[in-house]
């Protein structure tokens, strides 16, 4: 794990306005050097807004952004040496590849022989090697994004900002970039952020993410917790699928908090601040949390809405007393219950949380 | 097809300029120049390129400098008056130009009211071959502000095979081209913007008196097919067949015969009133370079100057023969010296210049606003009036002068007034098209009256 | 120094030259029509309102302009329902040559036409051969407005045309295949339903047309037309410091002008809106013709054409014939005259004069077209907007206000001086010249900016180039066939722009092509054929420079005309 006190970039306290709208508000996050972070969170939530700061192509209405603890207000985007992988590529059509991985270098007065040494490696990094005459336009959307990130790495950048660099290709491109990007991170010593909307992406891939949401930051953690502890209802639904319980805090136990719920008092866990008692709250239970054999913490008698086979799982929807749970359970052939049968759905404490908001 | 179109477009823009290129090589395009004069004219480019010309070799020769004229060209006479009133207005001490060249004598009465000119004393031997009057009329300024150059006369042309065609009769004099017949078949330009089309008229008023010849220019303007600008218009339209006859200056007339063949276009002085007037130069007042603006008035009359007038072109380097008249007597005995004898004409009628000159721009506004504005109306009233078989009365009031004599000559006083001016001509505006309107009305009603006449005449020889 | 003080450098430097060359002889204009020694006045108007003779020009000029307009729609109109809804063999050329007319310039083809409807013309003579008429018929003296307007129609349909095409061709034909398949007939869909939604293209074109022909001062002079009100402004041009009179006709014509683009502008701000909901789909789909529609197309565009190029054919018969007069044809054929066009010091003089203006007004546009568009739509400083507009201004400004107000304005207060039109005018012909233009090409930089997305810059900026570099490499080579098409249409009719070369080129010196050819004119021995060997010249770089700049935009050439 990389360590917190060598921090490659600090954003610190960001603001920015277009118009009457807020585009950031205050956001706050540091990011060390090496690491894969991501920004994740919904289109317009600032994510992208927060990326081209970064780079120097938006200005900030409030708020600093240190590189290596050097305050980049000053620096216009030329001299910031942040280069950014672009959602659309935008390689310049008019240049070769060749002329648009070298366009960086050139532009940064590098010596002619190192130049070509150089692209010719960024090229063979990300599997494009002998391509470099060809147009932009001569090539396929993977290969587009290969030379969008040659073009970035060839700078031997301190960090790469990359913009939904995965959003404009197929299902299958898509995770074949990935294991690139991966591979690439693990090569190379460069600080990656990594903007999204793909929760995916960022599961498989972050170090750590910052969830954000409407111009804020609303969790900032690594993947597993982040998925297994939501600190909110809107991280909790936006990252994966998750049952929400609206229920009001009867009693703390420990770390336990028992709840009366729709469908009955449930036991949960929380994390933070202990929740006060009488409070309303959401309980969150993941849908493969939920199953409809053997016994947990937490039970309730359910008939089975609908049963719907999606490859590897199916998804159950089950009605307690008129409140519907999703339940997701592995396949096993011949052994999917039916809609409209009686079932007990069972959860385990440990895997209900409790979310004040 | 991008290539295609580049490769086009290129060998298009380029080709006068190559095609230039071998000619200006072997051309003397006058090399360079050290000094400047600048002279306004009316004259006609090719009279222009002559005096660049001749003038540039004589100071060349002469006194080894280089000199180059910049001609301004702003128009007409009428326009050039405007036009230094305006650079007069703007720097009362220097115009920025040193002559004024051409466009008759007349405004140089009308330059000299402005104290425009300034005097020129030149040694005797450059004017004494110049006889001081020609045809009653002065050819130089006996004050020294102003030299006759050329001399020319005012007369009419006509297409030949246009009026042999239609069957009309050659208009003789001014009077003839004030005849029904020619109606929309006569030619003009505008005597506010040209010069030698004021002239015309200006003869015209004192050939037959103030109010005569008021009578006689109404009906030739009413004659007229569509007034052009400049002067140049009435023989290009007498020479493409779109008229058939109009007053113009000689030089004009002889320019288009020549290229058009005298088969085709003639040329009349009218025998009752033939004017020969002079064509000036005068070194304005404030002029940048009055030496150099001096020494080419002594050039345009010696005799070197004197025969860029006439001689023919290839001779003596001319490229265009410019048929004009020159004021120095003895070169009417040269034997390439041009047919007219102008010192031997000797008619009653005398051209008065001085008064021409103060009623010059009230002359102009009066045709101008009441004949040419007008035009249309006084057309269709003309038309109409013809047409009652020229009925004396409505023939006196259409062609009525708009005041006596006397009232004019006082207008002429007060002519400078920019608010008055623009009152008086509206007033005429609005007066001459009422006028015609209404005469149009009367000589409808006269004819309708006439045709139901002699159709109650017929009835009753019917029934008789 | 920063990107944004640089922005705001080249803003001060492109706002300055506007105040001066734009907004403030504009202003002299008003000042000079609306005070005098006495101060404030409306005398001068007073007395534009009230000469029955002024009036009858300000109306004989807003009817020439009237009804050269309902010509260009009802001679436009069908051709360019045609082209945008039907397909038929050999449509793209009939569409091309539909440009032809734009490049002769009405006043050249003028002195064509003038001479094949002269009374003892061509026209005159074949009705009296055919024995239909008994003698000469004088078309241009007893019908002078007819002329020109016809002129006028002929020269500037094809602008309507475009405007049409690409109005009706951005309608959805989905919307009018619903309106046929409720019931209503094709006559009624055009009308209900085509018509309304180009509206705006429509109206676009209908006031460029309009203020064109209601301005236009060649093609009058030309045929001799005195009354009407750009004549009667030349005419006041040498009363420039004396007489208002002259300011207060320039007034009028601006303020006409104006309003006309004013109302465009509001009627199209106003239907835009239904056009774009109508861009439901960007397909367009063409029917085939049938064989009678087929037949009855082809006439019809034979037809157009036919008499749209009469006035090319006529200024070619003029440059190469002799002695055209009770002849249907010239007696002889012969090229001297394009010989005397080439060496008569005139004429070369001009040349090179109109090259050199024109290299320099087009260079001076591409750098403010450019600087302009690029402050508008990358820099987004504020003011960028102003900018824009005050870049338009010149389609409500026509090229006689300009010149008479650089006049009035600049040879009063800097006489003797480069800036003086009388001292010399080439200064202010540049000026002119690119001001004039300005509005096309910022509007090709502007559609070429657009159409390129900022994030080539941003990506160069990101990868280390300064401002100056991402312009040179990234921007310019992505625009650069907009910008050349619109430097080469920018030199073309520079070359061949006459209200303003006429007005302010005063000495031989310092004429350009146009004033040559309308000091040809005056020449008594065959100017005017010389003229016309000129004219043709001036026809041949016109049509070349169209095709070039039309292959490099391709269908965007309609965008350049466009008035709003």
């Amino acid at each position: 794990m990389h360590s917190n006190n060598s921090s490659m970039i600090e954003v610190r306290n960001i603001a920015k306005r277009f118009g009457s709208v807020t585009a950031l508000d205050n956001i706050r996050f540091s990011v060390s050097r090496g690491e894969l972070f991501f920004l994740l969170g919904p289109s317009g939530c600032g994510k992208t807004t927060m990326l081209r700061i970064l780079a120097g192509l938006e200005t900030q209405d409030k708020g600093s952004i240190l590189y290596n603890g050097k305050d980049v207000a000053e620096l216009p985007p030329h001299k910031r040496g942040a280069p950014m992988v672009f959602q659309n590529y935008a390689l310049w059509p008019h240049m070769s590849v060749y002329e648009n991985v070298a366009f960086g270098l050139v532009e940064s007065k590098t010596p002619k022989k190192e130049i070509v040494a150089r692209v010719n490696q960024a090229l063979e990094q990300v599997n494009l090697f002998g391509m470099g005459n060809r147009m932009p336009n001569q090539l396929s959307g993977g290969q587009q994004q290969r030379v969008v990130l040659a073009r970035a790495l060839v700078m031997n950048p301190h960090t790469v900002l990359l913009d939904e660099p995965l959003s404009n290709l197929d299902a299958k491109l898509r995770s074949e970039m990935r294991e690139e990007i991966e591979a690439l991170h693990k090569n190379t010593d460069i600080t990656f952020i990594y903007v999204t909307h793909d929760q995916i992406e960022a599961l498989s891939l972050a170090d750590r993410m910052a969830m954000m949401d409407n111009g804020k930051i609303c969790a900032i953690g690594t993947p597993s917790a982040l998925y297994h502890r939501p600190p909110s209802l809107f991280c909790a639904t936006f990252l994966g699928e998750a049952n929400a319980l609206q229920g009001t805090v009867l009693n703390v136990v420990g770390n336990m908090v028992i709840t009366d719920t729709a469908i009955g008092k449930i036991k949960a866990v929380y994390q933070g601040n202990t929740p006060t008692i009488g409070t309303s709250v959401n309980c969150i239970i993941r849908p493969e949390n939920i199953r409809i054999d053997g016994a947990g913490d937490n039970s309730a008698q359910a008939i089975i809405l609908s049963s719907r086979m999606t490859g590897a799982t199916t998804t159950l929807l089950l009605d307690v007393n008129g409140t519907i749970l999703r339940a997701v359970m592995l396949n096993e052939y011949g052994s999917n219950p039916a809609a409209g049968t009686m079932v007990t759905a069972v959860f385990k404490a440990t895997d209900t949380i409790v979310v004040t908001s | 097809m991008r290539y295609l179109s580049s490769i086009l477009f290129l060998v298009v823009a380029a080709l006068p300029y190559i095609s230039m290129l071998p000619r200006n090589i072997g051309n003397t395009r006058q090399p360079q120049a050290d000094e400047k004069l600048i002279i306004i004219s009316p004259h006609r480019r090719e009279v222009e390129q002559e005096y660049s010309r001749g003038f540039y070799e004589w100071m060349l020769t002469r006194y080894n400098r280089r000199v180059q004229i910049e001609w301004l060209d702003v128009g007409g006479t009428s326009k050039i008056m405007k036009d230094l009133e305006s650079r007069y207005a703007s720097n009362p001490h220097s115009p920025g130009v040193d002559l004024l060249f051409g466009g008759g004598i007349t405004p140089y009465y009308q330059a000299l009211e402005h104290d425009w000119l300034r005097k020129t004393d030149l040694p005797n031997d450059v004017l004494s071959p110049v006889p001081a009057i020609c045809a009653g009329a002065p050819v130089y300024d006996p004050d020294m502000r102003w030299f006759g150059v050329a001399l020319s006369g005012f007369g009419i042309i006509y297409n030949r095979i246009l009026i042999n065609r239609l069957g009309m009769s050659v208009p003789e004099t001014w009077e003839a081209l004030g005849r029904p017949e020619y109606l929309s078949w006569i030619a003009s330009g505008d005597p506010r913007s040209s010069g030698s089309v004021h002239m015309c008229y200006e003869i015209i008023l004192q050939v037959y008196g103030f109010e005569d010849g008021w009578r006689l220019i109404t009906r030739i303007c009413a004659n007229v097919r569509r007034f052009g600008e400049s002067g140049g218009v009435v023989p290009r339209e007498v020479a493409s067949g779109d008229v058939v006859a109009g007053m113009v200056i000689d030089q004009y007339a002889q320019t288009v015969i020549d290229s058009i063949g005298s088969d085709a276009l003639g040329f009349i002085l009218p025998r009752d009133a033939t004017v020969i007037g002079a064509d000036a130069v005068a070194v304005l007042q404030g002029a940048p370079s009055p030496e150099l603006a001096e020494l080419f008035i002594r050039y345009i009359l010696s005799e070197e100057g004197q025969r860029i007038l006439f001689q023919n072109k290839g001779v003596n380097g001319q490229r265009n023969s410019l048929h004009r008249l020159p004021v120095i007597k003895s070169l009417y005995n040269q034997p390439d010296a041009p047919q007219s004898r102008p010192y031997d004409y000797t008619g009653d009628f005398v051209y008065d210049n001085a008064k021409g000159g103060r009623r010059w721009n009230l002359i102009n506004d009066m045709i101008g606003v009441r004949l040419i504005d007008a035009h249309s109306d006084l057309v269709q009233a003309w038309k109409a009036v013809v047409e009652t078989g020229m009925h004396p009365e409505l023939v006196s009031a259409l062609c009525a002068p708009p005041m006596p004599e006397s009232q004019f000559d006082e207008l002429a006083k007060r002519w400078n007034d920019p608010r008055e001016r623009v009152t008086i001509t509206l007033a005429w505006a609005n007066e001459a098209t009422r006028l015609y309107n209404n005469i149009t009305m009367r000589a409808k009603q006269y004819s309708q009256a006439k045709v139901s006449n002699s159709d109650e005449r017929k009835k009753k020889y019917a029934l008789q | 120094m920063s990107a944004r003080f640089r922005s705001w450098m080249l803003f001060s430097v492109i706002a300055l030259f506007l105040g001066a060359f734009l907004l403030w002889p504009l202003a002299h204009v008003f000042r000079k029509a609306l005070f005098d020694s006495n101060g404030f006045t409306v005398f001068y108007f007073k007395a534009l309102v009230t000469d029955p003779l002024q009036i009858r020009a300000i109306g004989t000029s807003l009817f020439i302009a009237v009804m050269v307009t309902i010509g260009c729609v009802i001679v436009a109109l069908p051709p360019a329902w045609l082209v945008a809804r039907r397909t038929f063999p050999g449509k793209n050329m009939i569409s091309a040559l539909m440009l032809v007319p734009l490049i002769l310039p009405p006043f050249v083809g003028a002195v064509g036409m003038k001479i094949l409807f002269a009374r003892s013309g061509s026209l005159s003579t074949l009705l009296m051969h055919m024995g239909i008429v008994s003698g000469p018929i004088d078309w241009l003296g007893q019908f002078p407005l007819v002329g020109i307007v016809v002129m006028e129609v002929m020269h500037l349909f094809p602008i309507l045309y475009l405007n049409l095409v690409a109005a009706l061709a951005n309608i959805d034909p989905s919307l009018e295949e619903a309106a046929g398949n409720l019931g209503a007939s094709p006559w009624r869909v055009f009308k209900r339903i085509s018509l309304p939604l180009a509206g705006p293209g429509l109206f676009g074109g209908i006031v460029l047309v309009f203020i064109w022909s209601f301005t236009e001062l060649g093609t009058p002079l030309v045929f001799g037309y005195r009354r009407v009100l750009p004549v009667m402004i030349y005419d006041s041009v040498s009363e420039v410091g004396t007489n208002p009179m002259g300011y207060a006709q320039v007034t009028l014509v601006l303020i006409i002008s104006a309003l006309g683009f004013w109302v465009s502008k509001y009627i199209s701000g106003n239907r835009g809106n239904v056009a774009t909901l109508g861009r439901l789909s960007v397909s367009t789909k063409e029917k085939a013709l049938s064989l009678p529609g087929m037949l009855a197309t082809y006439t019809l565009f034979g037809i157009v054409l036919f008499v749209a190029t009469l006035p090319h054919i006529s200024v070619i018969l003029v440059s190469c014939g002799k002695r055209w007069f009770l002849t249907v044809l010239p007696e002889e054929f012969t090229l001297a005259f394009f010989g005397r066009a080439l060496s008569m010091e005139l004429t070369q003089t001009a040349l090179f004069n109109s090259l050199f203006l024109s290299i320099c007004a087009a260079t001076l546009d591409v750098f403010m077209g450019f600087s302009i568009a690029w402050l508008c739509v990358r820099s987004r400083i504020r003011g960028g907007d102003l900018l824009d507009t005050l870049a338009m201004l010149p389609l409500a400004v026509p090229g006689i206000v300009i010149a008479f107000g650089y006049l009035g304005c600049f040879s009063g207060h800097f006489p003797n001086t480069y800036l003086d039109p009388r001292f010399n005018p080439m200064l202010l012909l540049i000026a002119s010249y690119s001001i004039r233009r300005l509005p096309y090409i910022v509007r090709a930089i502007h559609a070429g900016l657009q159409q390129v997305s900022s994030a080539y810059e941003d990506a160069a900026a990101n990868l280390g180039a300064t401002p100056l570099r991402i312009i040179r490499r990234i921007t310019l080579p992505l625009v650069a066939a907009n910008l050349l098409a619109g430097a080469i249409l920018c030199f073309a009719f520079s070359m061949l722009e006459v209200a303003d070369s006429i007005i302010l080129a005063q000495t031989e010196r310092f004429y350009p092509i146009t004033k040559a050819i309308y000091a040809l004119m005056d020449i008594l021995e065959n100017g005017v054929n010389v003229a016309a060997a000129l004219g043709v010249w001036a026809m041949a770089l016109l049509g070349a420079a169209m095709l070039w700049a039309s292959c490099l935009l391709g269908k965007k050439m309609g965008q350049m005309f466009h008035a709003s």
